[in-house]
């Protein structure tokens, strides 16, 4: 499974992977973007099976990213792990078409539940 | 917005604790500063409320967090690593204090300035929020910052 991160936060980057690798998708092929914009050209270039994505950051923020691939007719598999957790973030997620919402902080069992179809 | 005491102490340590592994003791913010560099992690919100959520600790500190963050040893730790890290928990200390606001609000992409004496002044704002943990034998603070009346 190719799994994209984005995040304009290395340390965060590294910590999405470390509990990737802790609920068993340690085996997957991790790929890094560290905004929207970066990250939707990933995507549109590598087509990956999950992307897990900031929702804030310079240049095009997670949301904007992914409600410009829907515009483009880009389809795509994304949950947010993001600061962000005010009831309406998640449902315009989840009206963008995001399976989940992972607030910071989390922990692995966190990532069990909202990964768990991918594991 | 409702915060008390006790929400701020849980928020604080369930981002430093929960999610990091360190082990916290509650302390006292008065007391000579550790001497050195110290770096801090600024993040602001807008909205509802608005206001600001401070992170600050010593250069130290920072390099501890930062080598536990990215696995290497803390003398490996390069400089943009410790801003990176400093950020991060800014921003997800003021993610949690948006989180308990009514109403919507906006969080910023954290900044963090490093130095030896200086201090960050948010114009307009008032101190609501203080806390001092000790860890690691490093002192850190967490601050909240209104403009909103007390």
């Amino acid at each position: 499974m190719k799994i994209l991160i984005v995040d304009d936060s290395k340390a965060m980057r590294m910590i999405v992977r470390r509990q990737c690798n802790e609920i068993g998708l340690g085996e997957s092929e991790f790929i890094e973007a560290t905004n929207g914009v970066e990250g939707a050209a990933v995507i549109k270039e590598q087509q990956p099976d999950l992307v897990l994505s900031d929702w804030n950051m310079p240049e095009m923020s997670g949301i904007e990213m992914l409600e410009a691939l829907n515009a483009d007719g880009v389809s795509v598999k994304l949950g947010f792990v993001t600061s962000e957790s005010q009831p309406s973030y998640k449902d315009r997620a989840i009206e963008a078409g995001a399976l989940f919402l992972i607030s910071k902080p989390f922990n692995a069992e966190t990532f069990r539940r909202a990964l768990g179809q991918f594991v | 917005m409702e915060m008390t005491d006790l929400d701020f102490a849980e928020m604080v340590e369930s981002v430093f604790s929960g999610m990091l592994g360190f082990e916290l003791v509650r302390t006292h913010t008065e007391g000579e500063p550790e001497p050195g560099d110290r770096f801090i992690g600024t993040v602001h919100i807008s909205g509802s409320w608005e206001g600001s959520v401070v992170v600050e600790c010593p250069e130290k500190f920072g390099r501890l967090v930062a080598a536990a963050m990215f696995g290497n040893e803390p003398d490996a730790v390069e400089d943009d690593e410790i801003v990176d890290v400093v950020g991060e928990l800014a921003n997800m200390t003021g993610g949690n204090v948006k989180a308990l606001l009514e109403g919507e609000a906006t969080l910023s992409l954290p900044t963090v300035v490093r130095g030896a004496d200086f201090r960050v002044i948010v114009p307009g704002t008032h101190l609501t929020r203080s806390l001092a943990y000790e860890c690691s034998g490093h002192v850190f603070q967490v601050r909240v910052l209104s403009k909103n009346p007390s």
